[in-house]
């Protein structure tokens, strides 16, 4: 029965109900034919969603991004860029998953980094004649390291329900998701020679330094935020909208990307595009009540565990059933409800409880990029102003790039667990 | 809505047809309120002979505790139970639980609450579409920091706090030295270990629930505020049951206090162990005298809103 | 007509200076904290009221502006009059939506009025965030209102 709910959301979707509406008509429909309780909360988990101090991140990265395009900082970040590693068959790609690495691992959060770097990045690639939909989609994939690199939201949600050492947790990620970022790197660099995305420069020393030096505010920017968040100045909350004033000051006074009378306008544009997605967050918080309310977590959890007492195949199992509700769930509510069920079976299997903490990690960063919600296609459809189905195909490869990278986290516990001894 | 409707007509109770509540506490599975959720459940079904059968969530499944009050208040959860402060938007005098140094004891705080004093506070409940059952408690409060020992007030000159943005606590912390300082719960963990904030008051169960004793290094037995959980459950849930399961839940939910309480007793003596094996130095005999003599003057706060009658009867029962 | 363009230019400049206020003030608590030593205990809550008014409000300005994110795979494939017909069913149901939590909204606003409920910092009335669903509810539904009337003469006056 409470498949139903995923019938209805499909089929809104076929019928082009905005993201929004179908997440939250479907919630409805499926409340009042189904269930017994008062539909009224689904507007009550819509406001509380966005009434949530943490998530305001969301909207204050996507508004610093929408200030480092219009201010021009973007420009100067590419023409570095290219400058450095531009040269490269799909460079500016590279450039793509190295920011979107530092950028993650400073907001802690993998649709703030797609949203913030997205606005920035898939234009530039554009105009640099990569494909828009494999823009995008490169884009939406390599975010998903964010949740795992520290600093990370979730891995502290789900250390906390848990009950493991967020420390270590943390420090754990690590190296899972620099591999993660290697075989992101590595596949695109066989798509582009396949594809032949190549450069029209050549390198030169002098050129990079010129770029280097137009590019030093924009570069200084995660300089500011990561310094200020681990010298204790701000919190990775605060230093999103510290980004957001930087930007504006830099694209103000020194890039001059836009004037004083400019700005309510940049600010409404970028402001519009943070609503958007807040509200899908707000409509998927109403969807994911309705269905842990119906228990269908818990009933994937004991079918799935039911299947085998050896170590592996439980991990394997376990690691599939993540990804399906990371197909349906956002990350933090999927964590918050899956990690609490499996972890004791996890400790029962003899895993290491951080190591385990590090496959759900893994798995509901995956969970971002799978269709039908994945928050990260949303985010990038939205800011490369594509439709999602145009996406979805260029996600297949990057995919299983961290579905590789999710099966040697798995296979090899020392990768997560070396760091910690 | 027809529902709705129906129930009123029958005005005093409900029907008493076999009826599936859900009930949370949005707190971890292994936390003493959900253990007692649990047993709770387990009694009800008992004492109802299976009529009324509660599903226990846990974390925040069904939302934050913020939302499952209104949840609760409007009907679309069954069952709550949450620390005071998430009530007292609605019923404002459970600030008097805010107030510092209030109470010298665990026995002379749950007989306050178990008593006149919490009578009256349910009362105040009416027409709020929630009903409390019980209080049950979060526990004592203590002072922790990264900074240096605090034996004396003056210990806490210059320490960033991370407070609740309640004014009474915010007056308390500025009276006693510190800067307190309101930030949410879930980035309480990086603020102290980058160093946003300097430390922090909470009660043993959120220090060891959210391991923040990793990243504390100073924890003083102050015992400065005592924080009860309000068990509530929903007016139109209430309406629905007949007086036999109106009975049988009050008793299982009395029961579940009892429970909670004495796991609270066994986690607190458990956690004191848990810091210091993971090297937080505990200062078990703080100046509070010296503390509560400076921080007396908060009350101002409460009193100019809601009169000194509370604090009175709180007082004078000790 | 002349005031039309003019009242979208003051939306514009009434939500960008909004999110320039919010960024404002996030900038300046954390400069209160650490240079002034002395926290605001209301930013906090005042931002997250703010941003229930700019999410909900702001997502039926997209919704005006047909820029939220939907799935066009398997209408892209539909001609002539039957996607006409599709394209006043997806407004319907939207419209469906808004007007169901609009209504839910004032309920939850009706509650928080009756039983007087404050917030914790700012001790204001929680209702008035609340109202931020609602307010952006009922400008989505009118905006809807306009797409259904334009899908139902599209409708109306086409010829297959
Ligand atoms: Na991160
Ligand atoms: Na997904």
């Amino acid at each position: 029965m409470a498949l139903m709910i995923l019938v209805f959301f499909l089929l809104f979707l076929v019928l082009r109900v905005p993201v929004v509406i179908a997440l939250g008509l479907s919630s409805l429909v499926y409340m009042v034919l189904f269930m017994d309780i008062s539909v009224i909360v689904i507007s009550q988990q819509m406001i509380s969603t966005v009434n949530t101090y943490a998530l305001l991140a969301i909207p204050f990265f996507i508004i610093a991004g929408g200030l480092m395009e219009a201010g021009g900082i973007s420009n100067k970040i590419i023409n570095f860029a290219n400058a450095a590693v531009g040269f490269f068959p799909g460079g500016l790609a590279l450039v793509m998953i190295v920011s979107s690495m530092l950028f993650a691992s400073m907001s802690g959060s993998g649709v703030a980094t797609a949203a913030a770097l997205g606005s920035i990045l898939i234009p530039a690639m554009v105009r640099s004649g990569y494909d828009r939909d494999f823009s995008s989609a490169l884009q939406a994939s390599s975010a998903i390291v964010g949740p795992l690199i520290p600093p990370s939201i979730l891995a502290v949600l789900y250390a906390v329900s848990v009950g493991v050492s967020v420390g270590d947790l943390l420090l754990a990620g690590l190296i899972p998701g620099l591999i993660m970022v290697l075989c992101f790197m590595i596949l695109t660099i066989i798509i582009s020679v396949k594809r032949g995305y190549k450069s029209d420069i050549t390198f030169s020393f002098s050129r990079l330094w010129k770029t280097f030096l137009e590019a030093i505010w924009a570069l200084l920017m995660p300089v500011i935020m990561i310094g200020g968040i681990y010298s204790g100045i701000f919190t990775p909350t605060e230093a999103a909208a510290v980004g957001c004033l930087y930007s504006l000051l830099v694209g103000l006074f020194i890039y001059k990307g836009f004037s004083i009378s400019e700005i309510p306008n940049v600010l409404y544009k970028s402001g519009l595009l943070a609503a958007g997605v807040m509200a899908i967050v707000a409509t998927s918080a109403a969807f994911s009540w309705v269905i842990t309310r119906e228990g269908l977590p818990q009933l994937l959890a004991e079918f799935f565990t039911g299947i085998s007492s050896n170590q592996m195949v439980f991990l394997f199992t376990a690691a599939i059933l993540l990804l399906l509700v990371g197909c349906f769930l956002d990350s933090a509510p999927a964590v918050l409800i899956m990690g609490p069920i499996l972890a004791p079976v996890a400790l029962e299997f003899g895993v290491d409880p951080v190591h385990f903490g590090v496959i759900v990690l893994a798995s509901m960063c995956i969970g971002l990029i799978t269709p039908p919600i994945g928050l990260n296609l949303f985010v990038v459809s939205g800011v490369a102003n594509r439709p999602i189905h145009k996406i979805i195909p260029e996600i297949g490869l990057f995919f299983l790039a961290a579905i590789i990278s999710l099966i040697l986290i798995i296979l090899f516990p020392a990768l997560s667990l070396v760091l910690l001894n | 809505d027809s529902e709705s409707a129906s129930t009123e007509e029958e005005a005093a109770s409900g029907n008493g047809e076999s009826i599936t509540l859900s009930a949370s506490s949005g707190l971890p599975a292994s936390n003493p309120a959900s253990q007692a959720m649990d047993l709770m459940a387990e009694k009800i079904a008992e004492y109802t002979n299976g009529t009324v059968e509660v599903d226990v969530f846990y974390d925040n499944q069904l939302g934050d505790p913020t939302t499952l009050v209104s949840n609760v208040a409007q009907g679309t959860v069954d069952i709550v139970v949450t620390g005071n402060s998430y009530f007292s938007g609605i019923v404002p005098e459970l600030q008097v639980f805010e107030l510092p140094f209030l109470f010298d004891s665990y026995e002379a705080a749950r007989a306050s609450v178990d008593g006149p004093v919490g009578e009256k506070l349910i009362a105040m409940f009416e027409g709020t579409g929630l009903k409390p059952m019980y209080f049950w408690e979060i526990g004592f409060r203590h002072l922790a920091n990264t900074v240096r020992p605090v034996k004396e007030p003056s210990d806490l000159e210059g320490i960033v706090l991370r407070t609740l943005p309640a004014p009474v606590q915010v007056k308390t912390w500025e009276l006693l030295g510190a800067q307190p300082t309101p930030m949410d719960f879930s980035e309480l963990y990086t603020a102290l270990q980058q160093g946003v904030v300097d430390g922090t008051e909470n009660p043993f169960s959120d220090i060891t629930s959210a391991n923040l004793y990793e990243v504390l290094d100073y924890i003083s037995l102050t015992a400065h505020v005592y924080t009860p959980m309000t068990l509530a459950i929903s007016e139109q849930t209430w309406e629905k049951l007949d007086e036999s399961q109106r009975e049988g839940m009050m008793r299982a939910a009395e029961e579940a206090k009892e429970f909670q309480r004495h796991l609270n007793d066994e986690e607190e003596a458990v956690s004191i162990e848990l810091l210091k094996e993971n090297g937080v130095t505990v200062e078990e005999n703080p100046n509070v005298e010296a503390f509560a003599e400076i921080a007396v003057d908060a009350y101002d706060e409460f009193i100019k809103s809601h009169g000194d009658e509370l604090i009175e009867e709180i007082r004078s029962a000790q | 007509m002349s005031t039309i363009p003019f009242l979208k230019k003051a939306q514009n400049y009434v939500f960008g200076l909004t999110i320039l206020f919010t960024v404002l003030l996030a900038n300046y608590a954390v400069f209160n904290r650490y240079i002034l030593k002395q926290s605001l205990p209301w930013s906090d809550e005042l931002l997250r009221y703010m941003f229930v008014w700019i999410v909900f409000i702001g997502a039926a300005i997209v919704y005006k502006k047909d820029q939220l994110v939907d799935l066009t795979l398997v209408t892209d494939f539909a001609k002539g009059k039957f996607a006409l017909l599709l394209d006043l069913l997806r407004h319907l149901l939207t419209f469906l939506f808004i007007v169901m939590i609009s209504y839910q909204s004032f309920i939850i606003m009706r509650g928080q009025m009756s039983t007087g409920e404050i917030s914790t910092a700012m001790e204001i009335p929680v209702w008035i965030m609340t109202a931020g669903l609602l307010i952006g509810g009922c400008l989505w539904a009118v905006f809807a209102i306009f797409k259904i009337l334009a899908a139902l003469r599209r409708v109306f006056t086409s010829y297959d």
